[in-house]
């Protein structure tokens, strides 16, 4: 299949990254932009770009219809569409597919299966791949309450189409389950248009590790490693590392091994993900497959030295892969915090407005997949990411150390914002230690803390400003103090009374 | 030129003032002699007893002119506090003057699930205050009081799924200060 121009359906900072690899390779890209998009940092790389439609992501990004159109305006031959939107859509897909355009991703048919957690944990148990015990039965509340004694608590109750860690919901008794299956069964129907649910045994404190595979279409697979996400907040990573300090060498051989036979026995051609939960003793269980190209993927990227926007663009065009598993190096650690524009003291709660200072860290094994830049005006109509920072050092200390120190310039000003936060999370003992879980922000320690030992600069800069600002006042002609004001100041004497 | 610094439960008097060519801080009527420069926008730099640090400040917006309120970051993380003219303080204690207040009726100005809760019924919020997190179209939307007031109803819980124009909370004007 031909990609000699691309469309990347998507926007921000992951559509950036893949316009950035297609300028290596030399394909024209075209990127679309919703009405408030206009000036969107992926427009400005993109080498054409096309309006395709209002604001709500309904009405543009969702759009496969102004998708395919666009591709016949352009002669684009190709549609990446990174991560969310339509990444894991079948329909689209198909809908590419049968408009004669290449879809980067695995087929329909295999989105189809893998979304169907009934269908890929069946795949997983077929290959023998370590399941948790689960009830994936249809039956009535009270049944499954029943059932789920056999389980034993606490369990998860998930939508079996779900994805993004949306509608999972924890029960740790019968009667909080009780309440949660028609909570998570309106999620399922609000967000998937599927009311089925399943009842999973939910591990305590478990681990969060998942194996990067790809396949090309001619049967052949390699894995990238794992990488760990156990800093999650509402089932959602913030930071990700890899290799996972929790696992040795024998498991990682045995995960991946895993990884692969749970990917050629579903069929996937494409960069995909297969995610499994890790309990202290280090057994592994499969959770799901992940059927598009990841946010974390970047820290696979630093230990490994591929780009694997790079290889999903190779299988597309049915390219052999380039390398063997054995020729897939391993190489020292990364590290990757997702920097939102969000309030972590209050609960995480995404933060809207104009990028009124911007500085980026820059520096020696450091890398920032950014999506905005100064001036930017961030929409609360899409998700609050701003950047990805990462960075690799020879060992885990050492890209702690960095990443830490990176950190500490990132400023942006105008919207709330998760560096702080990051940088706690990198001073935190057990995160230091690598012991590491899912429940790890649920309770929020990062915000005990008193006034900083700064204070004094901080205060300095504001008084200062404060006494600028006076300075200038001073010196302003007193145009309201009676007289005839000059010609100019009367647009802002008017104004002044008409807000008066 | 005087400020009153409030950060957290904290008060201090400041003042800061030109001599010579030359900034000076006094902290609780201690003198810091400031070298300070503003290298971008919003972006100062600060040597202070030797060590260099750069502040980015944010000034935000509040219903109260006279109140400055800042978020100034700094490399170890972000201080909000506020600034106050003490000569205004006083006169504006002399005005007693009341920030707005009254009452409403918050709705769903989209369809979307409410995530999270921040109030309970009863509970007296600031205009600004954020009162509850609404998901629509796959993003967090905060839905914030227009107003100072009560929280007189709650009209819907966490969980719920909400038509567009969905009431969600009802507002009450706050009982006015007896006054002397």
């Amino acid at each position: 299949m031909p990609v000699t121009k691309l469309l990347v359906a998507n926007r921000g900072e992951i559509a950036c990254r893949i316009i950035r690899t297609c300028r290596e390779l030399d394909i024209p890209t075209v990127a679309i932009y919703s009405d408030s998009d206009r000036g969107a940092m992926h427009v400005r790389l993109a080498v054409l770009s096309e309006h395709i439609g209002p604001t709500p992501s309904r009405e543009s990004y969702l759009r496969v219809d102004k998708l395919i159109d666009v591709c016949k305006k352009t002669g684009a031959d190709a549609i990446h569409p990174g991560y969310g939107f339509i990444a894991e859509d079948p329909e689209a897909a198909r809908k590419i597919i049968e408009a004669g355009l290449t879809w980067i991703g695995p087929s329909p048919e295999v989105l189809a299966t893998l979304a169907d957690k009934t269908k890929a944990r069946a795949i997983a148990i077929k290959v023998g791949a370590p399941v948790l015990p689960a009830i994936h039965e249809i039956m009535d509340d009270e049944d499954l309450v029943h059932a789920a004694e056999a389980l034993g608590y606490p369990v998860i109750v998930k939508p079996v189409m779900g994805r993004d860690g949306k509608g999972i919901r924890l029960a740790k008794s019968p009667s909080e389950l009780r309440r949660a299956l028609p909570r998570v069964k309106g999620d399922a129907i609000f967000s998937f248009w599927d009311e089925r649910i399943y009842v999973e045994k939910a591990l305590v404190h478990p681990r969060h590790v998942e194996v990067q595979i790809v396949g090309d279409q001619h049967g052949n697979y390699v894995h990238f490693w794992e990488r760990e996400g156990s800093v999650q907040r509402r089932f959602q990573q913030v930071a990700e590392e890899a290799p996972s300090p929790f696992v040795t060498p024998e498991i990682r051989k045995a995960m991946g091994a895993a990884a692969v036979a749970i990917a050629r026995e579903a069929g996937y051609v494409g960069a995909g993900t297969v995610e499994f939960l890790m309990d202290r003793d280090r057994n592994f269980y499969f959770l799901e497959m992940t059927c598009r190209m990841q946010g974390g993927s970047a820290v696979t990227e630093w230990i490994t030295g591929q780009d694997l926007v790079r290889w999903q663009i190779l299988v597309a065009q049915g390219k052999p892969l380039p390398m063997t598993q054995e020729e897939i190096p391993l190489w020292g650690h990364a590290i990757q915090c997702r920097i939102n524009a969000e309030d972590p003291n209050r609960d995480f709660a995404p933060s809207s407005g104009r990028i009124n200072y911007l500085r980026t860290p820059a520096g020696h094994n450091l890398r920032d997949d950014s999506g905005v830049y100064y001036g930017w005006e961030m929409s609360p109509f899409y998700a609050p990411l701003l950047s990805k920072l990462s960075a690799w050092g020879p060992t885990r200390a050492e890209a702690i150390q960095r990443m830490h120190a990176a950190l500490s310039e990132y400023r942006i000003g105008g919207v709330r914002n998760n560096v702080a936060f990051h940088k706690v999370l990198l001073e935190h003992k057990p995160f230091l230690q690598g012991e590491l879980h899912t429940g790890m922000l649920d309770h929020a320690w990062w915000k005990q803390r008193g006034i900083g030992p700064n204070l004094k600069f901080a205060v300095a800069a504001a008084l200062y400003d404060e006494l600028e600002k006076e300075e200038r006042r001073a010196q302003q002609p007193m145009v309201r103090a009676g007289g005839e004001p000059r010609e100019a100041g009367a647009w802002k004497l008017s104004a002044r009374f008409n807000r008066l | 030129m005087k400020r009153t610094l409030m950060i957290g439960e904290e008060t201090h008097e400041l003042e800061i003032h030109r001599r010579s060519g030359r900034v000076f801080m006094v902290w609780d009527g201690e003198e810091y002699p400031l070298d300070i420069c503003k290298v971008e926008p919003t972006s100062y730099s600060i040597i202070m007893d030797g060590h260099s640090v750069g502040v980015n400040i944010d000034r935000r917006k509040n219903s109260n002119p006279d109140l400055h309120v800042f978020r100034a970051s700094v490399y170890d993380g972000a201080y909000d506090f506020s600034l106050q003219d003490p000569h205004k303080t006083l006169l504006a204690a002399a005005m007693s003057r009341q920030p707005q207040t009254g009452g409403g009726l918050v709705k769903a100005l989209m369809p979307g699930k409410v995530l999270k809760l921040f109030v309970q019924e009863g509970e007296v919020v600031e205009e600004g205050q954020a009162l509850l997190l609404l998901e629509a179209m796959k993003m967090q939307n905060e839905y914030l009081s227009p107003v100072n007031a009560r929280v007189a109803k709650i009209h819907v819980e966490e969980g719920l799924n909400l038509e567009i124009n969905t009431p969600m909370i009802s507002l009450a004007p706050l009982e006015a200060p007896a006054k002397s």
